[in-house]
């Protein structure tokens, strides 16, 4: 059965590819930029003798997405799976300075994922499968950084549970991680209060839960903790956080 | 696009003689290195797995560029074995692809997680460089991005001096992007071990010259812990069978700590323990009196699931000196370096050695002889004896082997490497702003 990684060529999308093909599996492989897509899909083919279509498109453009998504995804299936590990983040994204970023924080952030569940549901097979979203952290409390972002996330995992609740009756299920530190290229250099979990081991862990209608989920697990441990902190304590 | 997006890190040498603070970048896009002006970024040197024993891939300033992302495999050939893949693709990610293809790298070190690129940049050596040469033998082309000359495509047709240039220059002639290697054909997944015993390092030199011509793998170990220590050639020859390689014991190749990780506090290699070492290892290798198979990813990486050897160093770290001898001068070298350690109270903790040839230009160490391998602790006797054989060495007409050797002076280097002036030369002639530079390149005065 196929599945279909959007926002596949690096980070955690890259190694959910590399542990799908690593299982056997076939994926469809989407991201932003063409080299990036080929490169990854050339690897996953010659070491796991997998099926790989990538496609590059670009979620910064919510209509040209819609309409090359549509176009290429058509013929493909039965999708069991559907990751959608896209995001980003930008240094400049604070308050009074939303004119800069807002729309394309939002687009990669929000839009292109909702758009690419809407687009792809339908080619799922009726009789299971998961669609698994991934939020951020920076969406637990948010701070004068990544305020957009943070906003773009928290839409997103509202988003996911309306989505759970939508498949109540089905037997596909909507599972949605937020996500901690992963070592990733966009995350190397960054003031990180705890070592980040290699992207390998995350994929693996989330290949794992399989189709269990867990919900939401923090990865890596003690995340769980410190958002507890941020949630109760008064405002007094929290607005002198540096971090 | 702004500069890299960097992290500030202590950088050690594996040999643990050399460490310094520097900037490092860790991109993952292939538009890292096409979309920006490399003209105005700031001068950057590539680093692989950071294992390098001679500092070549930080220092003097520049940003190191790891390629831990840039690891696939891009492009195989079925019918001629010619592999393309990423510069930070390591060897073990390699020969597990191309042994359950039917063929193998002949021509690598003995661990799994050192990247190609690394082999490409310090032209190692395998286990039988007397017939197969250095690694740039089975260099088909590659890929190199110079800030001031773009990416360029080097190969036999395309800049094939570049190309040349470019093997065993430490990484000095740019980034290698991607590399084009000959694979040879598999005939059996086994090789078949035999262990031979000497009483005096000059037959076992004479003894292993021999093998070489006829075995896959050969070289030998040396007991220094004693006069009366013995002397072993260890010669490996593929099996004769047909079957197919199984994949079995194929899971990930085990880590090799930097010399910054996982090193004991203290060095543990002394004149009380090294004979018990040595024991054990004769103990270990005793299997192998009677001719022996073993699978050839056993043969191929020696060193998996021995890294405690590296750690028992400590955290000062070791010295490596490897010298390649004109094969008359061999075992005399070999006892004038174990009298000079007795004399400055040097325990060493290994001594192997390899009937070496391949193509010596440049600073390649290559040509044929032998080359042996002294290691020890780091400290101020040691610092000592390898001043003292630099001497013996260039009294013989050896040259020290650059890549394993994080302290060789400059003087020392040109004294031993005929073609060096002729490197810097080229090297000067290709990038006259001299853009790519290192700790290595700069001591060497490169």
């Amino acid at each position: 059965m196929t599945a279909v990684v959007v926002g596949a060529s690096s980070g955690l999308g890259r190694a959910l590819c590399e542990e799908l093909a690593a299982r056997g599996r076939d994926v469809v492989i989407i991201a932003s930029r063409v080299e990036d897509c080929r490169r990854l899909a050339d690897h996953l083919r010659l070491l796991h003798g997998v099926n790989v279509l990538p496609l590059a498109i670009d979620a910064r453009e919510p209509t040209v997405f819609r309409d090359k998504l549509a176009r290429d995804i058509e013929g493909l299936g039965p999708i069991e799976d559907l990751f959608l590990p896209m995001g980003q983040a930008f240094d400049d994204d604070q308050i009074g300075e939303a004119n800069r970023r807002l729309e394309d924080i939002w687009r990669i952030n929000y839009t292109a994922v909702v758009l690419a569940i809407e687009l792809i549901r339908p080619l799922m097979a009726s009789d299971g499968g998961r669609i698994v979203g991934f939020g951020s952290i920076a969406a637990i409390r948010t701070r004068n950084r990544n305020v957009q972002y943070s906003a773009a996330k928290s839409a997103l995992s509202s988003y996911f549970e309306g989505l759970r609740h939508a498949l109540v009756s089905s037997s596909q299920v909507a599972q949605f991680y937020v996500i901690g530190y992963i070592a990733s290229g966009q995350s190397f250099g960054k003031t990180q209060l705890f070592p980040p979990m290699p992207a390998r081991r995350a994929a693996r862990l989330v290949l794992d839960d399989g189709n269990r209608d867990f919900g939401r989920r923090f990865l890596p697990g003690y995340w769980a903790i410190v958002a507890a441990v941020l949630r109760l902190l008064p405002w007094r304590v929290f607005s002198r956080l540096g971090f | 696009m702004t500069a890299f997006q960097t992290r500030r890190d202590a950088m050690v040498s594996f040999d643990g003689g050399v460490r310094e603070s520097g900037e490092i970048a860790r991109p993952d896009k292939l538009r890292f290195w096409t979309d920006r002006d490399w003209s105005t970024m700031p001068d950057a040197i590539s680093r692989g797995a950071g294992l390098s024993y001679s500092a070549a891939s930080f220092g003097a300033g520049a940003v190191s560029i790891e390629h831990h992302y840039y690891d696939r495999l891009i492009g195989f050939d079925e019918r001629s074995g010619e592999l393309t893949v990423e510069a930070g693709a390591d060897l073990w990610t390699c020969q597990r692809f191309l042994l359950s293809r039917g063929f193998f790298l002949p021509c690598h070190p003995g661990h799994g997680r050192i990247t190609i690129g690394g082999c490409v940049a310090a032209d190692v050596h395998g286990k039988n460089p007397w017939r197969d040469g250095t690694f740039s033998a089975q260099v088909r082309g590659l890929t190199l991005l110079h800030p001031d000359h773009g990416v360029l495509t080097l190969d036999r047709d395309h800049d094939p001096d570049l190309l040349s240039l470019t093997c065993g220059a430490f990484g000095l002639t740019g980034h290698i992007l991607t590399v084009k290697l000959a694979a040879r054909a598999l005939h059996s997944p086994s090789v078949t071990v035999l262990r031979q015993v000497f009483e005096t390092a000059a037959e076992a030199f004479a003894h292993l010259r021999h093998a070489a011509q006829s075995a896959d793998f050969a070289y030998s170990w040396h007991d220094l812990s004693s006069r009366r220590g013995a002397h072993f050639v260890f010669a490996a020859t593929a099996g004769s069978d047909e079957e197919i390689f199984d994949g079995a014991g194929m899971g990930e190749a085990p880590p090799l700590p930097a010399a910054s990780e996982r090193r004991l506090p203290v060095n543990l290699y002394n004149r009380l323990s090294l004979p018990i070492v040595n024991a054990a290892y004769r103990l270990k290798t005793r299997r192998f009196r009677q001719p022996r198979p073993i699978s050839i990813l056993e043969a191929l990486f020696p060193i998996h699931n021995s890294e405690i050897y590296f750690s028992l160093f400590g955290r000062k770290g070791f010295h490596e000196y490897q010298a390649l001898i004109p094969g008359a001068h061999a075992a005399r070298f070999v006892d004038d370096v174990r009298s000079c350690a007795a004399r400055r109270h040097v325990t060493i903790a290994l001594c192997s050695a390899k009937a070496f040839g391949g193509d010596a230009r440049f600073i390649r160490f290559a040509g044929e002889g032998i080359a042996v391998a002294f290691d020890f602790p780091r400290g101020k006797n040691a610092t000592d004896l390898m001043a003292d054989i630099d001497a013996l060495l260039i009294d013989v007409g050896g040259k020290p082997n650059i890549a394993k050797d994080s302290r060789l002076p400059a003087d020392v280097a040109r004294s031993c490497y005929p073609g060096l002036e002729v490197f810097r030369a080229e090297l000067l002639r290709f990038d006259p702003r001299r853009r790519i530079r290192s700790s290595l390149s700069e001591r060497l005065q490169l």
